[in-house]
């Protein structure tokens, strides 16, 4: 049952909203510049003239290859060769290089250097760079983990590689895009998409390829927490905020944080100092609503909207449905003697015709009671849910016969049936469930024990 | 009817006996798996579940559950509990999923409001589609019917 106070789903965007590089590219802290297809400098931010001591209005237009027209800006043209992005970047693959800065202010050493390409809201090409240091920062951490937790971590650290989306559909291609766009900088980001449709997904990849991976990724929820928990967890002596060791702290349904606490993480993202958790954050409702109708602090969405990725749900993602079903099939079967593998031709109709409002959780759910339920090696449309099958284009096929069931488990369900129902019709209350039964009390509260029944 | 199961996994009994009233209270199934494929088992069945795992007695199978529930059933909303002040450890539940986690210096006081708010946040959003009708007050039904359903 849906909790009322759910927000509806958002409305259907024609299209994601338009990456805002500037205000990407400003709110930054590492140093970043933009290329458009022609290798000319577009924008540069603040780090980036503080460490080239080079302003954005002498940068910008300067055409990055290895050799320039000469000029007497020798600052200048060294800094444009060493930023030259190498080929393979324009055929859209991401590219690091590292390379020799010299100038006045600059120290003389090598540095890494990230090309990003990805496509502007109007398709063309533009590719983000990033400068870092070659020789990585110290930073404190944990005492090394033993080794076979150190492997546990490595299995889950690599299920959530971005590049593992065989999706061909533009739009998870584009969140994909997003993605390693979010991982090669720490700007907040807000993730959009309904519940259920993998924004958490989403936000541990960009954990994972990002500088931060060795660090620690915690999540709340703030629409399951209670607000003193979502406190201390966030303020409190342990918290999550500032504390060395997080990486990256992910706050879903961030519009169900309360205001006063809305109030203290956006003075907190304003006030923070470099050395801080990376905030990802994620609403099911639309962003742009939740700040009209209160529910969303207009200053901490402008903090947390530097970049905003939209992902789509599972409804407009038919055409993956076959390697999801694969995927979720094959983690469901892992340690079973005899994993399910596969749909019967009927089934798979009617998981395509479904609507999927519950997305990738509901999909997951659905299959692992099918995968209970089968007696086969491959989940029948019998198997699926009614709410599944009624909505299935495919004609109902005809009921499986019920298993031969014993007259003891005949008359345990039956007992059990009515238990249930003169509890809810008494709304918990036993003894006038037991009035209804026309059974003493204490007799049903032994059945009820008896066949572990819970009623709310 | 899917009933909400509190499942507790932890060596001694000790937590799932003081959780026991709560449990009571609201008519939730408290379950004390001892072994990790039992716990994943319960874990199996589509109902709305809370795990609240023990830490500190064998580190390894504990992050290892945390992380085939994590896998397994990512909507299960863990909790985990710990004794010992162990920020490293903390920080590992968290990385590995738990939904909160309670090890000094966080307040244990907290423990009850998150299991219960945990617990109501599963079980809004158990859908039909999950083959059963949801917990929780439901449309009223007439009494008298004789024979269980085809399952649904």
């Amino acid at each position: 049952m849906a909790d009322q106070s759910d927000p509806p789903p958002p409305p259907r965007p024609a299209e994601s909203p338009p990456f805002r590089w500037q205000a990407f590219l400003q709110h930054a802290r590492e140093p970043l510049f933009l290329l458009n297809q022609h290798r000319r400098i577009l924008g540069v931010n603040r780090a980036w003239e503080e460490l080239t001591q080079v302003r954005t209005a002498a940068a910008r237009g300067l055409v990055c290859t290895p050799r320039r027209p000469p000029s007497d800006q020798g600052v200048l043209d060294a800094i444009a060769a060493a930023l030259c992005p190498p080929a393979e970047v324009f055929d859209g693959k991401p590219a690091r290089v590292r390379r020799l800065l010299a100038g006045s202010g600059l120290p003389r050493q090598r540095w890494d250097v990230d090309f990003l390409p990805f496509r502007d809201g109007k398709g063309r090409l533009r590719v983000l760079g990033k400068i870092s240091r070659s020789v990585r920062e110290e930073r404190e951490t944990s005492p090394p983990l033993p080794e076979r937790l150190a492997a546990l971590r490595e299995r889950l650290d690599q299920r959530y590689g971005l590049e593992q989306s065989v999706s061909t559909l533009p739009a998870v291609q584009r969140v994909a895009t997003q993605g390693r766009l979010a991982a090669g900088s720490r700007v907040p980001v807000l993730i959009v998409g309904e519940s259920g449709s993998g924004r958490e997904w989403v936000a541990r990849s960009i954990h994972h390829q990002g500088e931060s991976r060795e660090l620690h990724f915690a999540a709340l929820n703030c629409a399951a927490l209670p607000p003193a928990a979502l406190a201390s967890g966030l303020f409190g002596e342990g918290r999550l905020l500032g504390l060395p060791g997080v990486g990256t702290l992910f706050l879903k349904e961030i519009d169900r944080l309360p205001r006063d606490l809305q109030d203290r993480l956006a003075a907190w993202l304003a006030d923070s100092p470099a050395a801080q958790p990376r905030l990802i954050a994620a609403t099911a409702a639309d962003p742009a609503e939740a700040v009209r109708t209160g529910r969303l602090l207009e200053s901490l969405h402008c903090s947390l909207a530097t970049l905003v990725i939209s992902v789509p749900p599972l409804r407009d993602r038919v055409a993956d449905l076959g390697w999801l079903v694969d995927r979720l099939l094959e983690r469901i079967g892992t340690g079973e003697d005899k994993p399910v593998r596969d749909l019967t031709p009927a089934a798979w109709e009617a998981v395509k015709a479904y609507d999927w409002p519950g997305n990738l959780r509901e999909l997951n759910s659905v299959l692992l009671t099918a995968v209970s339920r089968t007696q086969g090696d491959r989940i029948d449309v019998a198997d699926l849910p009614a709410v599944v099958r009624r909505n299935g284009k495919a004609a109902a096929p005809p009921l499986r016969a019920a298993p031969v069931l014993s007259l003891d488990e005949i008359l345990e369900r039956v007992e059990r049936r009515l238990i249930e129902v003169a509890l809810r019709r008494a709304q918990g209350n036993k003894s006038r469930a037991a009035e209804l039964l026309s059974v003493w009390r204490t007799r049903l509260i032994r059945r009820v024990e008896a066949l572990g029944i819970a009623d709310s | 009817m899917l009933y909400p199961q509190l499942l507790v996994y932890e060596t001694d009994g000790l937590l799932a006996a003081s959780l026991r009233p709560l449990a009571e209270e609201r008519r939730w199934a408290l379950r004390e798996p001892r072994q990790l494929g039992a716990c994943l088992r319960l874990l199996r069945r589509p109902h709305p579940a809370v795990l609240v795992l023990k830490i500190g007695a064998d580190v390894i199978r504990e992050m290892s559950l945390l992380e085939r529930v994590r896998w397994l059933r990512p909507e299960a909303a863990t909790v985990v509990v710990g004794d010992v002040e162990n920020g490293a450890l903390a920080l590992l539940a968290w990385h590995f999923g738990a939904g909160y986690v309670l090890v000094p210096p966080q307040p244990r006081f907290l423990l009850p409001a998150v299991i219960v708010s945990l617990m109501e946040h599963s079980v809004s959003r158990l859908r039909p589609a999950a083959g059963r009708s949801t917990v929780g007050p439901g449309a009223a039904e007439p009494l008298g019917e004789s024979l269980p359903e085809q399952e649904v």
